[in-house]
């Protein structure tokens, strides 16, 4: 057996583990139905939602709610790190806000969002780009501060222009850094919009999950969760995949 | 007329540091607020006067008003970080000790840090009450995941060669562990410990906006419905200072207990 | 090696407190002296309803004259309240929507109605105070607010929706906008005509003349005789302490009808436990949204057609049998 398939092997035995402790649990009532679902009742419910329900026209809004928020925090985050890259005091004076600001419990203003935004996926958009924002912003920085200087030696010594230098030596240099900063901010991003979508029952998946706790559905409750994690090991694959095309 | 230039030039020099930088943002920041809210270009009553929420700010710091939440607030955010750490720094270490153990495990905890926790706060409630155990847990949860993530991190980094070395010149299991590891996994765990905080603080006080009866979320949501949103606000910058100086002391201390320490420069590679 | 030993120990031993500590379970129910200590479960701080019954029982010792002391929670409501209950950690839940209850009842939870909290919506819909819309039949044609779908303001914006069709006005519009803030904040800014609230949220701004009251719950003829919220018990405790949950119910009849009998004494109390900041003639002003008769403590009305509502809004898959609508409701714990 090759190692990658042991290793493959055993994950698949841990999950399956999880999975059999969690069964037998509901099925022998160590823990109520009313908590716990049976995996496989969630798993039925998925396919039945998928097949006959909204769970793909869901899944959808919050796909979009997470590219709009994606797309804000690029282009916001990499404009904003750029600069605080470029501008040595503009880095120096905001950096400890955004490390600040990093660590603390932004999600809880999330009523202020509610109120300004209305109970829309705006609301959800506005807050969670917040959270892409600052990985991108910090990852940005440190991209452009980490060049290797002997690569900027080397384009003055060709003559460049500061256009070629910047399109042909520092985009290359520091795409990688950068783009780890995306996976970063897309896994924020990911967790932050299903949450504000169950806490504020607006939007996509997490409203699902929502409502389906509000009703007591909790079946369906477990099979919004087993969806959102299959997005979620869906959006790291490719994530990961994109990273090594990237860094080729 | 001299000396009018020299402190005008004196002044812009002031307003060319950090901290002259930051003091302008504040007064812009303060301005347009104050525009916003007294001219109703938006809703102003989401905007209400500095004043207000400075002044609410300031009965949280003079009166006893926020003890009781504060106290559950902290107890519950302390438990968990502290929790967290107990678990998830061994349990890190001993993951990435082995590469195929990390090829096994680190893909899954991924995927399972993404499930927003205030979903399976209901379990928590289930197994651990209503009162502040269950908040304590879903913090615990919430910060086990960059705690354990940034610690199997800091393990990858050991160049096994400092490991073949010590063992050359006759090191113990022990020694390699407290001389060799230990200083080269510090900084990644210290990062973790102090992002692990901040999942804490958002695991266990949006908890608290669902059932407690005490604690800074609770107040949060409170305000809220109330719709006292100076309180609301002055609240939560309130917690957002209260972080900001944990984050600062948390620093701090690493730096005094292990100075070689190397800060993680993608701060949270995981989270 | 020794001393580090004995120390590792000193440290295990320490840590395992800290766990024990923080795992402690703490009973939700024990004896404290002759007084038996119960949790109950509240759907918010403020609601005049459940809130300020629980207050005024605390302040005026009713719940210690019946051998019980009370630690109330607070929750956002349906969902958590009925999660506290059927965990046993609390064992009293107050002021949950019929319709969840008995949702959670049909999925197996161990619980049971034991009272009924209010017949009739005590919901309002209010404008703003600049607007000419004075009455119901101004709503036609204009967008109406409610919380969201199932819930009795949801009811309540369907029955208003009714009662302009059945007038042969332009129908109205139904918007889901969700809780308090969030609705006054849409009025406010033109996103919907008309939003809902429940007394004393809003009535300070009634007062100065920046919203009006247009529809009272009472004016939802169709809502009159449903009991839209109840109180309900864990089954097992109440099983092994009946006279526990009586002489709770003993205290929140006693508590009731001080709250009508001394409105002032009560508006003060509520004033202080629930920090309020609206003026006391505005607080004072949410007795005009109330009567005691509506807040009696049983009959349970209307629970075929919360039934059917449930059915429709998908909460339920089919009406209770006979035998489940016997185990649902029980009454004997009331005075």
């Amino acid at each position: 057996m090759s190692e990658s398939t042991r290793i493959a092997a055993w994950r698949w035995g841990i999950i399956f583990a999880v999975v059999a402790v969690a069964e037998s649990a509901v099925r022998l009532g160590w823990i109520s139905s009313f908590f716990l679902a049976a995996p496989t009742r969630a798993a039925v419910v998925l396919w039945e939602q998928i097949v006959h329900g909204n769970a793909l026209w869901l899944t959808a809004i919050t796909l979009l709610e997470i590219a709009a928020c994606l797309a804000i925090s690029t282009v916001v985050g990499v404009f904003a790190g750029f600069l605080l890259w470029r501008y040595k005091l503009i880095g120096g004076s905001y950096e400890m806000f955004l490390a600040a600001l990093f660590s603390s419990p932004v999600i809880l203003a999330y009523p202020i969002f509610l109120v300004t935004f209305g109970r829309t996926s705006a609301a959800v958009i506005a807050l969670s780009s917040i959270f892409g924002l600052i990985p991108i912003m910090i990852n940005t920085k440190g991209a452009f501060q980490n060049v290797n200087p002997i690569l900027l030696q080397v384009g003055a010594s060709m003559n460049l222009t500061r256009k070629q230098l910047f399109r042909h030596i520092l985009v290359p240099a520091v795409a990688p850094t950068i783009f780890s900063g995306f996976r970063l901010a897309l896994t924020y991003i990911l967790k932050s919009v299903l949450g504000l979508e169950y806490v504020a029952q607006v939007g996509g998946v997490g409203m699902w999950l929502s409502d389906a706790a509000f009703m007591f559905k909790v079946e369906e409750v477990y099979a919004g969760l087993l969806g959102t994690i299959t997005l979620s090991i869906l959006f790291l694959y490719l994530i990961n995949r994109s990273e090594v095309l990237v860094r080729k | 007329m001299n000396n009018s230039r020299k402190s005008r030039t004196l002044i812009a020099a002031q307003l060319q540091t950090p901290l002259g930088v930051q003091a302008l943002t504040l007064l812009l920041i303060i301005a347009v607020w104050e525009l916003i809210g007294r001219t109703g270009i938006l809703f102003a009553e989401l905007f209400p006067p500095l004043i207000e929420i400075m002044r609410s700010l300031w009965t949280y710091v003079t009166t006893p008003l926020i003890l009781p939440h504060l106290k559950a607030s902290l107890y519950e955010v302390g438990g968990a970080l502290g929790l967290a750490a107990l678990f998830g720094i061994p349990l890190g270490i001993l993951w990435g000790s082995r590469t195929s153990w990390l090829e096994i495990v680190e893909p899954l905890i991924l995927y399972a840090a993404v499930v927003p926790k205030i979903v399976i706060f209901p379990v928590f409630i289930l197994f651990l009450g209503i009162d502040v155990h269950s908040k304590l847990a879903v913090g615990a949860i919430a910060a086990f995941f960059p705690i354990s993530l940034l610690t199997i991190a800091g393990m990858r980094e050991v160049k096994q060669v400092y490991v073949d070395v010590a063992r050359t010149a006759g090191a113990g299991a022990y020694q390699i562990a407290t001389r060799v590891y230990l200083p080269a996994i510090a900084g990644q765990v210290f990062t973790g410990i102090r992002i692990g905080m901040g999942a804490a603080v958002t695991g266990a006080l949006l908890a608290e906006t669902k059932v407690a009866k005490a604690g800074l979320g609770f107040m949060i949501v409170e305000y809220y419905g109330q719709f006292r949103i100076a309180d609301m606000y002055s609240l939560l910058l309130f917690i957002f200072i209260l972080a900001a100086l944990a984050n600062w002391a948390m620093k701090a201390l690493f730096a005094r207990l292990s100075p070689s320490a190397r800060a993680s420069q993608d701060a949270g590679m995981y989270f | 090696m020794k001393k580090r030993l004995s120390a590792v120990r000193q440290t295990v031993r320490l840590g395992l407190c800290v766990l024990c500590v923080l795992f402690g379970v703490a009973p939700s129910a024990w004896s404290a002296g002759a007084r038996t200590k119960i949790v109950v479960v509240v759907p918010h701080r403020i609601l005049f309803t459940v809130a300020l019954p629980v207050y005024v029982a605390q302040e005026k010792g009713f719940y210690k004259e019946n051998n019980i002391e009370v630690d109330a929670v607070f929750t956002r409501g349906g969902g958590e309240n009925v999660q506290a209950v059927v965990s046993g950690d609390a064992q009293i839940g107050l002021g949950t929507g019929t319709l969840a209850v008995i949702s959670a009842f049909v999925k197996k939870a161990p619980i049971k109605i034991a009272a009924a909290e209010i017949t009739g919506l005590d919901a309002i819909w209010y404008v703003q105070g600049n607007t000419a819309m004075r009455r119901m039949e101004d709503l036609a044609g204009k967008k109406i607010a409610y919380s969201r779908p199932g819930s009795s303001t949801h009811m309540g914006a369907l029955a208003i929706a009714d009662q302009i069709k059945a007038k042969g006005l332009k129908p109205v519009e139904l918007v889901s906008l969700g809780g308090i803030p969030e609705v006054y904040t849409a009025v406010r800014t033109g996103q919907a005509d008309a939003g809902w609230s429940v007394a004393p949220f809003q009535l300070d701004r009634v007062e100065k003349g920046e919203l009006r009251v247009v529809v009272k719950g009472d004016d939802l003829a169709s809502l009159r005789e449903i009991t839209p919220r109840v109180h309900f018990v864990n089954t097992a405790f109440a099983a092994k302490n009946p006279e526990v949950i009586r002489g709770f119910f003993r205290a929140q009849q006693k508590a009731l009808d001080y709250m009508f009998e001394n409105k002032t004494d009560s508006a003060k109390i509520w004033i202080r436990r629930a920090e309020l900041k609206f003026p006391e003639s505005a607080v004072l002003k949410t007795w005009d949204y109330y009567n005691r008769a509506a807040m009696n403590l049983k009959p349970i009305r209307g629970v075929q057609a919360t039934v059917e509502d449930g059915i429709r809004n998908k909460f339920l898959n089919q009406p209770l049998s006979e035998s489940e609508l016997k185990s649902l409701i029980d009454l004997s714990f009331l005075p």
